[in-house]
């Protein structure tokens, strides 16, 4: 039997975003009108309604606003590797970004967040596990 | 953000003349082999029932559904030989019951309809589940579905940790919530989980799903309608039937959008106007019905809806008998969605308010109910609802 996938489905902005992925960074939208940084991807500007929507590399720092152990999926790729930790991150630039957070850090703490490939080539913010990479 | 956006200009109208009648529930399964329009169409056929209306009669129709993709309210006219002058089909979860009555009441007294039927039905099958989670929106579909594919359960799980860690509430304290409604369902026949007890010890023991989120902070899916007429309170009288009126109604969408996490909800920007609008407090009302899909979101309507202030529903739910019979505030009487089941899209607290105030609740009626409200929440589109509503009904002249 083959092994669970997991899922590849994403909107053409999802796609964007992966494609527009930098090693050791986070990319996301930026309004080239008002400069403002914006996640999940959009059509239009948040704030300005602008359609002039940069990807650009930003300030990955933020800080960890809260972070839970998942025990229970919907997928069977996931039910595999549970308990995957979902965190919520407020950006300095601005955005909440729901973040994988398998660098185990708690609330309050100052994080980066990165873009990486899992191994099955799909993108993931993730938390930057800064004690490994110092 | 500009923040002077969230001030009213002008404040809605009142709904003279227009009655609530026939409330009616086709009883929950937690699967059914049967579609949607199954659940929808003998929701109609009790209404007619129930009211001793012809088909005909119904001349406008609104509907909610997770599962009646690809069709839609259209659809139904052709499905049930119907040929109605409105229709609505309101899509905003857990706030779709209210937000229905509200936009049916308004056509009533525009006279764009004479009577329109109400409806949130739902089937549940296999991957039905699935299916509405994976597709949800599209922020959720690049967003929240990647990251372990949590469902509902994964930002709920984010809103309820962020509400213990902010207020200091505990998990018996959202038990107090699902313990009681438990109590509520075992006298009402209706509710899927009706049959067990619950005690807190079972509630605490329960098995984890995703941080504080245990097994009974989750609500089932299930098949299941709920439903109700609104008409003008002269035909409700010639028609003989029991009705409600509505004082007030409201909703709001998207508030508070800068904070972190969803710790309020629009509930808060509409409250004063809304008992400004219906001549009373919330000490008028006799019971009150949130949509709770988690225990944390009940105390959100709480706390926005005047009960007790931000960050107090923890010691208010400690102090305050919620069961339909305690003496306290009777909340979400006949079990709500954690005891009864996940169907329709909030009509389940139109439904139950209206059977309350018209004495008609059976084992698990609230003495002598003549006000209730009834509150909305859904459409988790990322990381928070963002939809709030709510309708004060009261009882009408007999």
């Amino acid at each position: 039997m083959n092994q669970p996938l997991p899922p590849s489905h994403r909107t053409p902005l999802g796609h964007a975003l992966k494609q527009n992925r930098q090693e050791d960074a986070l990319v996301l939208q930026q309004c080239e009108c008002c400069n403002q940084v914006q996640y999940p991807p959009r059509e239009v500007c948040r704030h300005c309604l602008s359609d002039q929507l940069d990807w650009q590399a930003v300030d990955n720092n933020g800080v960890l606003l809260v972070s839970n152990a998942l025990f229970s999926s919907i997928e069977p790729y996931y039910q595999s590797a549970i308990p995957f930790q979902l965190a919520s991150i407020k950006l300095d630039c601005g955005p909440v970004v729901l973040a994988c957070n398998s660098a185990d850090r708690l609330p309050g703490d100052r994080v980066q967040l990165v873009g990486e490939k899992d191994t099955h080539g799909n993108l993931l913010l993730v938390i930057k596990n800064t004690e490994e990479s110092a | 953000m500009a923040n002077s956006t969230l001030i009213n200009s002008t404040e809605p109208k009142a709904y003279d003349g227009v009655a609530i009648v026939a409330p009616v529930t086709v009883p929950y399964s937690r699967f059914s082999d049967k579609g949607a329009a199954w659940f929808i169409g003998r929701a109609l056929a009790a209404l007619l029932q129930q009211s001793g209306l012809k088909k005909n009669a119904v001349d406008g129709l609104s509907v909610s559904s997770f599962t009646l993709a690809p069709d839609s309210v259209v659809s139904l006219t052709e499905h049930f030989g119907l040929c109605p002058r409105w229709l609505e089909q309101i899509p905003f979860g857990g706030a779709s019951g209210v937000i229905s009555l509200r936009r049916a009441a308004r056509a009533i007294q525009a006279g764009d309809a004479d009577v329109i039927a109400c409806i949130g039905g739902d089937t549940s099958q296999a991957d039905s589940f699935k299916d509405t989670v994976a597709n949800f929106s599209n922020f959720s579909t690049d967003a929240v579905y990647p990251y372990g594919a949590p469902g509902p359960n994964g930002p709920f799980s984010l809103i309820t940790q962020r509400y213990m860690d902010t207020f200091g509430a505990t998990r018996e304290d959202f038990g107090r919530i699902a313990v009681a409604q438990r109590y509520n369902a075992n006298h009402n026949p209706n509710a899927l989980l009706g049959h067990k007890p619950l005690s807190m010890d079972d509630y605490l023991q329960a098995r984890p799903i995703a941080g504080p989120v245990h097994l009974y902070d989750c609500v089932m899916p299930c098949a299941g309608a709920d439903a109700f007429l609104v008409t003008t309170i002269d035909r409700a009288k010639s028609l003989g039937l029991p009705y409600a009126t509505l004082l007030a109604a409201d909703e709001r969408h998207n508030a508070f959008s800068e904070d972190p996490v969803q710790l309020r909800g629009g509930w808060a920007l509409f409250r004063d106007s809304l008992y400004n609008r219906a001549g009373i407090g919330p000490a008028d009302i006799d019971l009150l019905q949130t949509y709770d899909d988690y225990p944390v979101i009940c105390m959100l309507q709480m706390e926005g809806l005047g009960f007790c202030d931000a960050g107090t529903a923890p010691e208010f739910v400690r102090n305050t008998p919620l069961t339909f019979d305690g003496g306290g505030l009777p909340h979400n009487t006949n079990g709500g969605q954690l005891s009864v089941g996940q169907a329709g899209c909030g009509y389940l607290g139109v439904v139950e308010t209206l059977k309350q105030i018209t004495q008609s609740a059976g084992d698990h009626q609230v003495p002598d109910a003549r006000i209730g409200m009834v509150s909305g929440y859904g459409m988790v589109n990322y990381d928070r609802g963002l939809c709030a509503a709510a309708a004060i009904m009261a009882r009408g002249d007999q």
